[in-house]
């Protein structure tokens, strides 16, 4: 049997990726995709909290009583405010700003680690006073069918929501330090825009899971 | 993959700033709304005003009003099959008659410092030969 390649190496340079626009277009499609999987990673929660809400009313709509609305609220406000930082960002960029454009992904990494920070502060409270997912759940003050589920549900929706806070402060915080270094101008931005495409969307599914968790 | 050339429609500064004072006011507007007693259209209003936020980030801040074709098609998509999997899963949950609703979940008594210890004997049962798989 011959080792022998079928067909001859591909030749460098190729020409098949075609111009910049269309490079730029099908990296914005394929980071659609990438979002749409997001989105439908977390449909499923909120289906899960469709589902319950349903079965449990009264549970669902008394449980706010026992939330931190304030940090909920304060955590919103941090995650909208940084939105507009990289949206800003992206726009200095084209305008080949790059100093002002590092000082605003530098804000947005700190928001973002405000956001994380009032979380954990958040999360000790709960455990503080024993309002723990399934079978752990001890929170005497709420002793209703339905409120262990719904502290699971407060749990893994915000546990999985920081967990993509997480990433994209790792990944904006990759993002500030290329711009400070000159990477991206107004002809060469596409990883900037991305980026910050993963960190709006964190920051949409926030403003879905915050009023339904804290508000209402 | 066609090579559709974007057509470069950038948003200016003052767009995006009218964009984020919007978000913010809103996020404002949410949270002034949750001490008025709405009772059953509390949750479509909020999902509402988060919609109406999600559309402008989505529209503006992530460039989709930049974009032609495939990149709307896909956000659509996403929310379609969100709107499918919430909508369609509580709807047969709403519709449920009572009595095949789960009661729970109440709490489960602890399990025994020792793990799983073996279950004490069965009790005999009046009128049955004890049987002999069961006794030590």
């Amino acid at each position: 049997m011959s080792l022998e390649p079928a067909s001859p190496p591909v030749v460098p340079q190729a020409s098949h990726f075609g111009s910049d626009a269309a490079r730029e277009q099908a990296a914005h499609v394929g980071m659609w995709v990438f979002l749409a999987t997001e989105v439908l990673l977390f449909a499923a929660l909120f289906t899960a909290y469709a589902v319950y809400r349903v079965d449990y009313p009264e549970t669902f709509r008394a449980a706010r009583e026992h939330m931190k609305v304030g940090i909920g609220t304060a955590n919103t406000y941090l995650l909208v405010t940084s939105s507009i930082c990289v949206a800003f960002a992206v726009w200095s960029v084209r305008q080949e700003r790059t100093g002002l454009a590092t000082f605003l992904l530098l804000c947005a990494v700190v928001l973002g680690l405000g956001f994380l920070t009032l979380k954990g502060v958040e999360y000790a409270a709960h455990v503080r006073e024993g309002a723990l997912p399934g079978r752990w759940y001890a929170l005497e003050e709420f002793p209703r069918p339905g409120a262990s589920l719904y502290f699971t549900l407060y749990f893994v929706m915000t546990g999985v929501h920081a967990l993509h806070v997480l990433v994209g402060v790792g990944v904006l915080s990759v993002l500030t330090v290329q711009t400070a270094w000159g990477k991206y101008s107004g002809r060469y931005h596409t990883p900037l825009e991305l980026g910050g495409m993963y960190w709006h969307l964190v920051d949409v599914i926030w403003l879905f899971v915050w009023p339904l968790l804290y508000l209402v | 993959m066609s090579a559709e050339a974007p057509e470069k429609k950038e948003a200016g500064p003052g767009l995006l700033l009218l964009v984020g004072v919007a978000l913010l006011a809103l996020t404002t507007l949410t949270y002034a709304l949750s001490h008025v007693e709405l009772g059953r259209w509390a949750v479509p209003v909020a999902l509402a005003i988060a919609a109406t936020k999600a559309g402008l980030i989505a529209a503006i801040y992530m460039h989709l009003h930049e974009r032609r074709g495939s990149a709307p098609l896909i956000a659509a998509t996403a929310v379609l099959f969100v709107a499918l999997l919430a909508g369609l899963a509580s709807l047969e949950s709403a519709t449920r008659f009572e009595p095949t609703r789960p009661p729970g979940p109440f709490r489960v008594p602890p399990i025994s410092a020792h793990g799983n210890e073996p279950l004490p004997p069965a009790a005999p049962v009046p009128g049955m030969p004890p049987d002999p798989k069961l006794s030590p």
